[in-house]
């Protein structure tokens, strides 16, 4: 028997130099913002310095009120993005299995996706409150539509084949989505959880900024009304940590996923 | 009695744009006895995959057709299918696949595994049951495919150009497995193929149809002896069969 060939997609490896060039520029541009505010090229009342975000961070991190920021945050975020996963990948198995009824939901999901979630902010506010409801009820909106238009864009692309294989061998309408819609449309659905997370992300923050009394958002508000760019600094850093790691790993899956259905 | 019974079968497909109704098959009769390895062939739009697709459930009909007395309603756990290509489920290693038609029917976890370990190993591909269908040649892919379908216990193997996509000599190959397959199963199985000589190796019957319209023009017994062997095929007998059914299928080309 033929040994089989195994089909990678592999990226050559990096040269020496395209692999640091990117820590490289990293470095000096710290080292010019250490050292531009040192000469007085710029002032650095409004651009801080890395050796003083560096000492801000050790405070920062050594206060508990940052992490019951942190821990705030990312409630409003996990549970918002949870419940956004929840319900969009039934309704977009349900709504895509559906050519008609995927037709009639294409275009008010699609208004609703371009549309930023923050529009609803006040109305929503309104409804639920300034607390974590609001907060929760934002995330949700910015991070369910991501999922369900990217899996819908996935059913539509399904192989009718392999569709056809769950029906001969006696596949029911439960067993169907899970074994074949489902594991078909994940290279989609990866990509609306990550484009949702970078999304949801985003409004948790900003709905902190425009109404809260606590978390990440609100401390970076309350840091840039009191000037305190070093402390502000740090917590938009948090965020930008978060969110990379989040789309990296879903990335990682992403990967992982295609490198088995190469056929 | 005859285990699958066509009577008067006609299959016909409406097209989406016109009013018009395109009639892939026409007054088909045929019966098929336990454990018996029937071949169709016949030269592309004869209608050939459209009567293994009413057989499988996939398409309607109109007429008699019952498997074990039943009428053919839809697909069904007493029938499994190997399809040409692309049927494999790319997302599952070959146990994935294997196992896959007993899980559709919830058997026990140890009787899935079990009998997908079985089947994987009477196909030849043990030393591959971890690597997912992008890994495998066209052949190991339709070994799995069959070993998919067997594993999911039908009474009935039916069979679309499952070696269509090979090369000659892997599907001369592929042809030995499956008969040594099936002797040790004894499934009933139904083979559909464009291709002559597969037709008379594999078959206790060729099914021989023509087109415009499709249907079935003779059936032919083959006497050949069991088991067959890839020499029998250079053998008076064989080549008189070949000749006989080459030229019933010309007739349709003229």
């Amino acid at each position: 028997m033929r040994a089989p060939v195994r089909a990678r997609s592999g990226r050559p490896a990096a040269h020496g130099l395209e692999r640091w060039a990117g820590v490289i520029a990293v470095l000096v541009f710290l080292a010019l913002w250490e050292i531009l505010p040192r000469l007085g090229v710029v002032n650095e009342f409004f651009t801080s310095r890395p050796s003083l975000l560096a000492v801000a961070a050790v405070e920062v991190l050594a206060s508990a009120q940052y992490w019951s920021d942190l821990a705030l945050t990312m409630q409003e975020f996990a549970v918002g993005f949870g419940l956004a996963v929840v319900v969009a990948i039934p309704m977009g198995l349900l709504i895509g299995a559906s050519p008609i009824a995927r037709g009639i939901a294409m275009t008010p999901m699609m208004a609703l996706y371009i549309a930023p979630s923050m529009i609803l902010l006040p109305l929503l506010i309104l409804w639920l409150g300034v607390g974590l409801a609001s907060k929760i009820a934002v995330v949700f909106i910015a991070s369910y539509f991501p999922i369900v238009i990217n899996l819908l864009a996935g059913m539509d692309e399904i192989d009718g084949r392999l569709v056809r294989v769950g029906h001969v061998f006696g596949a029911s309408r439960l067993q169907l989505f899970s074994t074949i819609h489902l594991p078909a449309t994940m290279p989609h659905l990866l990509v609306g959880l990550r484009l949702a997370v970078g999304r949801g992300l985003l409004s948790v923050i900003a709905a902190e900024i425009f109404v809260s009394s606590a978390g990440i958002g609100y401390r970076i508000q309350m840091f840039g009304n009191s000037l305190r760019i070093d402390r502000l600094l740090v917590y938009a850093l948090t965020v930008s940590i978060i969110g990379y790691t989040m789309s990296r790993v879903i990335g990682l899956l992403e990967e992982r996923w295609g490198a088995r259905s190469v056929s | 009695m005859p285990q699958i019974q066509i009577e008067d079968v006609s299959i016909s497909y409406g097209s989406p744009d016109a009013k018009t109704t395109f009639k892939a098959v026409v007054g088909a009769n045929l019966a098929i006895e336990p454990g018996e390895f029937v071949t169709i062939v016949g030269p592309s739009g004869c209608g050939k995959s459209t009567l293994l697709s009413a057989i499988a459930g996939l398409v309607p009909y109109d007429g008699r057709l019952t498997i074990n007395g039943a009428a053919v309603t839809g697909p069904g756990p007493d029938r499994a299918i190997v399809f040409q290509d692309a049927s494999l489920l790319p997302w599952r290693t070959v146990h994935g696949n294997v196992r896959f038609g007993l899980e559709m029917q919830r058997k026990p976890r140890k009787f899935i595994r079990e009998r997908a370990e079985h089947f994987i190993e009477m196909v030849g591909l043990n030393a591959f049951a971890r690597y997912y269908p992008g890994q495998l040649s066209g052949g190991m892919r339709q070994r799995v495919n069959i070993a998919r379908a067997l594993a999911a216990d039908p009474q009935v193997l039916l069979m679309d150009e499952p070696f269509g996509a090979l090369d000659a000599q892997t599907r001369e190959i592929m042809g030995g497995e499956l008969l040594r397959i099936w002797e040790a199963e004894r499934k009933t199985a139904i083979f559909v193929t464009h291709d002559i000589e597969e037709a008379i190796f594999l078959a206790d019957r060729v099914v021989v149809m023509g087109r415009n319209p499709g249907r079935i023009k003779d059936v032919i017994r083959i006497d050949l002896p069991r088991r067959r062997t890839v020499e029998m095929q250079e053998e008076p007998a064989f080549l008189d069969l070949k000749r006989r059914l080459r030229a019933y299928l010309a007739e349709d080309l003229a």
